[in-house]
């Protein structure tokens, strides 16, 4: 199968793979126990006042007629209004979505070339003293339960040592300052996004490290690799060029869906770190029965994790020519 | 990574630190709050939120207001008491000069738009409060007259304090709403609906509009207006200098406001918010801090704590529709059994009191002296005999009788088997309770009387499950044995227990969930509603507990105090009212301190 042919039938799949995504979304979250009207409801409200709130939400009709409604306001690219927010899903989404990318992208890249790069130096300097020094940090920070570690951090960091903000993307200070130039903005965020990033970054960076290390050291022993250096290629073009590439293929599938998931942020570092991004409102939108609002943003990862499943295939067949489809 | 971009990060972690540091202080003058979650909307008619409501207290006024001393309803935007006219069943007063905060004079028309706006689009949360007027007249700018369909007593407390909307800045998104709705009535006419019901159905579509409209900034007839909302970070509230009461004496206090501005900071988790106001970030936590904090702030000496009874209360709830919770002995014998004192004491750390009526004790005019109290003058194990002949004077029996023990809660022989008066075995009942997560008390709570019960002899079974989950089996399948639950932000009228417990409220969606049904009640409690003179009433509303508490459909548990923090170095004069110290006083009130 050639690439192009690959890619219509990959899309195909896709295109099923989300049509079954999208009913499956709607039906469990009617599905799940609850009612999403209980937690907007207040006690004196009258029981016609309900009936109102349900009819204005759409849910008086019956399930069927929401679903096609559903899968109507789809196709014409219409995701509903929050049930909470008032507002509609989309501009919800992007206004938390910039949020999310801006933290969690930036420190997913981050801490996987991080990763890469120290797990292949690690291989190549196998038993010695950095490689054994390293890879157990790795391993331990990898094992931290991260609330425990955020709000560690942010009692060294941010209320002892008073070098970072304790929480939130920017310092009010700052903003409502009307010296306040661009740059002391950018910089603003770039400190609040200090102790985030170092948080994820530390508990994340050991996975990539020890699987490139030891997907390295599977490679380094390979045939083509004493080829290479019978041939009297350096250490350092044997390292990076001949043994690096293969040994990332791994790490490239998972890299690939860490950044797919990375859009989904994290509840957990949201929530400490009071980030306006988007794992919080997922969390939020669910617990409260926003179903417009949940919907948009489950789909919203599906589309992404789909889409990067179908890119890291196609970076796969550039790594390794061996590959065709 | 290089040394190179290792320097670069150091560089830009550096100069960010230092832009931070140059620019804290710009903002002294400014009150910085926190609250744990941001608004959803500001639009006043789709904010459904806590948080909303707090940030919107400041933009739009009500008529009334509670006073911060004798905690009474004194004229606000209102410039004198009301008066009721009982032969034309209509309510009168006078309206202070004001301007809103584009500099338009507030009258009478936009009270009697804003009520015709709620009116009109059966605005859910504020028309419960205007459905019993029949037309609201404004026969001159400063004067406005509502004439009731019938006499309610709601009228001063819930509809006089409703707010007060801008007819300028609103009257044309109300004209599409008005479009709308004809057309949606036409729509239903075709399809061969008539009248009310297709009234009725007509009003989703201008409703979603009028509560979708965006609001970025709210106008203000309030102490301050909406200068910034940084969404996800902060918003910034600025002084109103047109705020009508600034610089007056209104119920004998002088009115700020005196803090050039308010800054909510948003903290999604208490641990970092009790750090920011330790930290000196926030001046005051609008939030009730749990009772773990209370040693670690107390030891700040620039931190006050206060605190003050939550406007609500926990209780426990029978479905009357089942035996044996149909059966008043076994209520009673459950009432005999629930250590209050010691929920109060081992599971509220005592942040917070016992209750023994279904009305909060600190509304003093309406909340029973006397109730009846089932435990009073009996140690543990007096109460476990009481329970015990209650129940076999009832006719019910055991397979092993308990017997109760020197301690609360401890038997010396656990009961097992209970019978029902016919001989049947009690069946397996369970007892809901919100999950850990969502209310730590009510769960434990829960497993509490799930213990005493079962040592009892009663079968039961405690099950902790979503919030949500439990609203749908409790208000609308009507799926349940008996549950803990909470009301919260009651507010001060008593109506409520019409709605709780009225016969009327038993259907599904309904309130009175327990299936209560009582003709006296319904009767006393229709009466009440309609009653305008307020001691009357008072007398009505007492029976009425009394009649409660001697029916036991809700055990009332305990009301949770609501614990806030704020810092003494930066502003003083906060003032404390039912319900917390967030109010709007304590924002007229505060002054930064002299140093």
């Amino acid at each position: 199968m050639n690439l192009r042919k690959f890619l219509i039938v990959r899309t195909w799949q896709i295109l099923i793979t989300f049509f079954i995504v999208l009913t499956l979304l709607f039906v469990l979250f009617r599905m799940a126990p609850g009612d999403p009207l209980s937690t907007i409801a207040d006690p004196l409200m009258t029981q016609e006042e309900v009936e109102i709130l349900k009819a204005q939400f759409g849910l008086d009709q019956p399930l069927h007629k929401q679903y096609l409604l559903y899968l109507w306001n789809f196709i014409r690219g219409e995701f509903g209004t929050s049930f909470y927010y008032r507002q509609p899903v989309v501009q919800i989404l992007a206004d938390r979505l910039p949020k999310t990318v801006l933290l969690f992208t930036t420190v997913t890249i981050l801490y996987a070339l991080a990763g890469i790069s120290l797990g292949k130096m690690l291989a190549w300097k196998r038993g010695s003293l950095l490689d054994t020094g390293m890879s157990f940090l790795g391993l331990l920070t990898h094992t931290f339960f991260l609330p425990w570690l955020a709000l560690l951090l942010i009692w060294v960091f941010g209320y002892q040592l008073g070098w970072f903000p304790l929480n939130g993307i920017v310092s009010p200070e700052v903003w409502l300052d009307p010296d306040s130039g661009l740059l002391l903005k950018v910089l603003d965020v770039l400190h609040h996004m200090a102790l985030p990033m170092a948080v994820l970054f530390l508990t994340h960076f050991g996975g990539y490290t020890l699987v490139m290390r030891s997907t390295m050291l599977e490679t380094l022993r390979e045939d083509y690799i004493l080829t290479a250096r019978a041939k009297g290629l350096p250490e350092r073009i044997i390292r990076n060029r001949h043994a690096a590439p293969n040994a990332s293929l791994p790490v490239v599938t998972s890299l690939g869906l860490s950044l797919a998931f990375s859009i989904n942020g994290g509840a957990l570092t949201e929530t400490i770190f009071s980030w306006p991004g988007l794992g919080r409102e997922l969390v939020s939108s669910v617990a409260q029965g926003d179903y417009p609002l949940a919907q948009a943003a489950f789909l919203l990862i599906a589309a992404f994790v789909l889409l990067s499943n179908l890119l890291v295939d196609i970076i796969y067949a550039y790594l390794d020519p061996r590959i065709r489809y | 990574m290089n040394s190179g971009f290792a320097f670069f990060l150091a560089l830009l972690l550096g100069l960010s630190m230092g832009a931070a540091g140059s620019a804290s202080g710009a903002a002294g003058g400014l009150l910085k709050v926190g609250l744990m979650e941001e608004p959803k909307t500001l639009n006043v008619f789709g904010a459904k939120d806590i948080w909303a409501a707090k940030v919107l207290l400041f933009s739009y006024q009500r008529l009334y207001y509670r006073d911060p001393e004798g905690h009474e309803l004194v004229p606000w935007l209102a410039s004198e008491k009301a008066t009721w006219d009982p032969q034309a069943r209509s309510v009168t007063f006078r309206l202070r000069e004001a301007q809103w905060d584009d500099g338009t004079a507030f009258t009478s028309e936009d009270v009697v738009f804003t009520a015709e706006l709620i009116r009109r689009f059966r605005i859910p949360a504020y028309w419960n409060n205007w459905n019993f007027v029949e037309r609201v007249e404004a026969p001159d700018p400063r004067t406005v007259r509502l004439v009731l369909k019938k006499p309610m007593a709601i009228l001063w407390e819930r509809t006089l304090t409703s707010i007060v909307v801008q007819k300028k800045r609103w009257k044309s998104l109300s004209e599409k709403a008005e479009q709308l709705l004809q057309e949606g009535i036409r729509a239903q006419e075709a399809s061969g609906k008539s009248g009310e019901e297709a009234y009725r159905l007509a009003l989703a579509k201008p409703l979603e509009l009028l509560s979708t409209h965006p609001v970025s900034n709210p106008e203000s007839l309030g102490p301050f207006k909406l200068q910034q909302w940084q969404k996800g970070a902060f918003i910034h509230l600025s002084r109103n200098d047109r705020f009508f009461a600034k610089g007056r004496e209104i119920s004998g206090q002088h009115v700020g406001p005196f803090v050039d501005g308010i800054i909510f900071k948003i903290y999604s988790n208490t641990d970092t918010a009790v750090l920011a106001l330790k930290k000196g970030d926030i001046d005051f936590l609008w939030w009730g801090i749990e009772s773990g904090y209370l040693e670690d702030l107390k030891g700040n000496p620039n931190i006050r704590m206060f605190s003050a009874l939550k406007g609500g209360y926990r209780y426990m709830g029978f479905n009357l529709r089942k035996p044996p919770m149909s059966d008043l002995p076994f209520r009673h014998a459950v009432a005999m059994l629930v250590d209050k004192d010691f929920v109060v004491q081992r599971i509220l750390h005592d942040q917070g009191c016992r209750l023994d009526t279904l009305i909060q004790p600190d509304n003093v005019q309406y909340c029973l002296r006397n109730p009846p109290v089932y435990d009073r003058g009996k140690d543990w194990k007096e109460r476990v005999e009481k329970a015990k002949s209650l129940l076999k004077q009832a006719g019910y029996s055991w397979e092993v009788e308990p017997v109760g023990g020197d301690f609360s809660g401890q038997f010396s022989v656990k009961g097992e088997g209970l019978k029902l008066p016919n001989g049947q075995p009690v069946g397996q009942l369970t007892l809901l309770t919100p999950p850990a997560d969502y209310d730590a008390q009510r769960a434990q709570t829960g497993n509490l009387i799930q213990q005493w019960m079962r040592d009892f002899g009663v079968p039961v079974q405690w099950r902790p499950m979503a919030f949500a989950a439990l609203t749908k089996k409790v208000e609308s399948d009507r799926d349940f044995d008996m549950f803990v639950s909470g009301w919260g932000a009651l507010g001060q009228d008593p109506d409520y227990l019409r709605s709780f417990f009225h016969s009327k409220g038993d259907v599904p969606g309904g309130k009175n969930s327990c299936g209560y049904k009582n003709p006296e009640f319904d009767r006393l409690a229709d009466l009440q509603a309609e009653t305008m003179d307020l001691e009357k009433r008072r007398q009505l509303v007492m029976q009425l507990q009394e009649i409660l508490m001697r029916d036991l459909p809700y055990i009332p548990l305990y009301v949770p105090m609501n614990l806030e923090a704020v810092r003494t170095d930066k502003f003083s004069g906060w003032v404390e009212m039912p319900g917390g110290i967030g109010n709007l006083w304590t924002f007229l009130k505060i002054r930064p301190v002299k140093k």
